[in-house]
């Protein structure tokens, strides 16, 4: 039941003087406890199509559809803040709150206690390798690995089904790729959550279940 | 307190330098809001306190401004001015206080006598002029006895008096064919003995109405806020004095002295003006300062909010965080605004706290349209821009 599905899904961007059709008749379903990557070249419509799983709009045409529900008939806040959760290439951390604050944030928009936030965030910082020490300091003073970390575990602080990665590895070193995909890897297999990670990196798309090949909008490979 | 509003305070200290800028800002505008306002009251009060203070004093001259001593003027004008005439059509006597007036009669009898008709004391300069000189009124007479007609007078103590059958001192005096007799009121000292002090009004014979020449006159603008209500009043019965003026319509002018006055009085409007074209002017630079220092302010965290958007944080308490954050920041420059103005006593005023409230929330509207539009962003900035 809890499957995300792309439905026939075509994006058009609305610019001032032309349109330009980002994503073209795009279906797919996707499932829990499997790990997706999406390949494609630049261009090709994989963020855009990352941006309408994650509820950050809606399709022009076609449907996005999760637990049988179209996000275009959803509250996509709530849809966004109770099963989706993404992660980007840029880590995207908040620069004045420390580690753990960082980690704890979705759970302290859901209303939960602070305390009982931190200990949430402090055991999921734990298991993406971050020590007591590092949870105590601010994002900036950690390397990009460990910054991806902890985004990974603010990640998983909501309990979201779905977890998407826009060019999770793309300012990483090998060592830290292969960590970071083994995060994601577990959480697909491990927390039966369903990771939908766009890539370029061909390393990434071997450790997927599924891998979508994208061009010009459409999907044209998959295996 | 939830754990958002938790972050939310903290982050304020964390971000202190932004923070105290935007306290600064609004201390900086309550302050100088509070010292304005303490100027246009300081003004305002002073405006009032010439207008209610100042004596603006009228000369009685000859038509072109020459002369106001030695006016040989009717009686019937300064009785226009003192309004003695119930049916006069000029309203003179509404608009003017504090007259004076005198003059002159040189006595046949007793010889070498000169007789001074007074409306008070302050109307003869021999009485204030000589050092020393010390009136002294019997019991039961007051100066106010000057304004009256009766057949009354003060003379020098160095003359010496007859007495009437009821044993009251008098005096008597004759001017050609008039004889009578005066009580004498009062005497003075350490002045000119050839000189008896009468009432303006005299009468040589009682219940009579005769006309005298007045010497000189002099009065006061009774309210100074229908000063030029009295002008017109006092320019339809007087010339306004000029060296070009005849004689022949009216003989005499009045000197109005309201130039020190007016000109005094214009500085301080024209003070207050420029006070109050500050004022509106700090209003619209307060909502823009609010909006562009909460824009820059918050403008360098449009990611944050677009992290807080994409993690499910509806809008509008986007909204109300930053509103909130900026509210407590202007709140706390206010404080110090006021404990500023409060030290520098810059508050004359108990009603410009009011106003400076009303500052404080024009410029909390202008940071919340900032805030609005900040609150606009779309998560989707954060993905990357090359698809």
């Amino acid at each position: 039941m809890n499957d995300l599905i792309a439905d026939n899904i075509t994006y058009i961007y609305k610019g001032k003087y032309q349109s330009v059709k980002a994503l073209k008749e795009f279906s797919f379903r996707f499932i829990p406890g499997k790990f997706y990557a999406i390949l494609g070249a630049s261009g090709s419509g994989k963020t855009t199509l990352l941006s309408l799983l994650a509820g950050l709009d809606v399709p022009t045409e076609g449907i996005v559809s999760f637990d049988g529900l179209s996000t275009k008939d959803i509250d996509r806040d709530e849809y966004r803040m109770e099963h989706v959760s993404v992660i980007y290439q840029n880590y995207n951390l908040f620069a004045h709150l420390t580690v753990m604050e960082n980690a704890a944030y979705p759970l302290y928009i859901h209303n939960v206690p602070k305390k009982e936030a931190d200990a949430i965030a402090v055991s999921n910082l734990k298991k993406v390798g971050i020590t007591e020490e590092q949870m105590k300091r601010f994002p900036k003073t950690l390397s990009g690995g460990e910054q991806q970390r902890i985004a990974i575990a603010r990640a998983l602080a909501s309990g979201s089904e779905i977890i998407l990665a826009d060019e999770p590895t793309g300012n990483l070193d090998t060592k830290n790729t292969e960590n970071v995909i083994k995060i994601l890897h577990s959480l697909a297999k491990d927390d039966g959550r369903c990771v939908i990670v766009v890539t370029h990196d061909l390393d990434v798309a071997q450790e997927a279940d599924v891998v979508l090949k994208m061009s010009d909008g459409k999907l044209v490979d998959q295996r | 307190m939830s754990a958002v509003l938790k972050i939310s305070l903290s982050l304020l200290w964390r971000r202190r330098t932004q923070s105290i800028l935007l306290i600064a800002l609004v201390a900086l505008i309550v302050a100088v809001s509070f010292y304005l306002s303490g100027i246009a009251y300081y003004e305002e009060t002073a405006i009032e306190k010439m207008i209610n203070s100042t004596d603006i004093n009228c000369i009685v001259t000859d038509a072109r401004g020459m002369n106001s001593s030695k006016l040989s003027m009717s009686s019937v004008l300064v009785q226009s001015i003192l309004g003695v005439f119930e049916d006069d059509d000029n309203r003179i006597s509404e608009f003017v206080k504090d007259v004076h007036a005198m003059g002159v009669v040189f006595l046949t009898y007793p010889d070498g006598m000169e007789m001074h008709r007074i409306y008070d004391f302050a109307s003869d300069k021999m009485l204030c002029e000589f050092e020393g000189a010390k009136i002294e009124l019997f019991d039961g007479f007051t100066e106010d006895i000057f304004k009256t007609s009766e057949q009354v007078c003060i003379v020098s103590d160095s003359v010496e008096p007859e007495y009437d059958t009821e044993n009251n001192p008098v005096i008597s005096i004759g001017l050609e064919r008039k004889k009578t007799q005066l009580r004498i009121v009062g005497t003075i000292s350490n002045s000119e003995s050839n000189v008896i002090y009468v009432p303006l009004n005299f009468q040589w014979e009682k219940d009579a109405s005769e006309l005298f020449l007045v010497d000189s006159c002099t009065f006061t603008i009774k309210d100074n806020n229908r000063l030029e209500e009295a002008k017109n009043e006092i320019y339809k019965l007087f010339a306004k004095p000029d060296l070009l003026n005849g004689y022949d319509s009216k003989p005499f002018a009045v000197v109005v002295q309201d130039d020190t006055y007016l000109e005094s009085l214009d500085g301080l409007r024209s003070n207050l003006r420029m006070v109050r074209v500050l004022i509106p002017i700090l209003t619209v630079l307060t909502v823009a300062i609010g909006f562009f220092a909460s824009y820059l302010f918050t403008k360098g965290r449009i990611k944050e909010f677009a992290v807080q958007r994409c993690l499910g944080l509806k809008r509008r308490r986007v909204f109300f965080d930053i509103i909130g954050q900026q509210t407590l920041l202007a709140v706390i420059g206010y404080i110090i605004g006021l404990l500023v103005a409060v030290i520098t006593k810059s508050i004359h005023d108990i009603y410009s706290i009011p106003n400076t409230l009303l500052l404080l929330a024009i410029f909390i509207s202008g940071a919340s349209c900032s805030a609005f539009m900040i609150a606009k962003v779309n998560p989707i900035i954060l993905m990357k821009t090359e698809d």
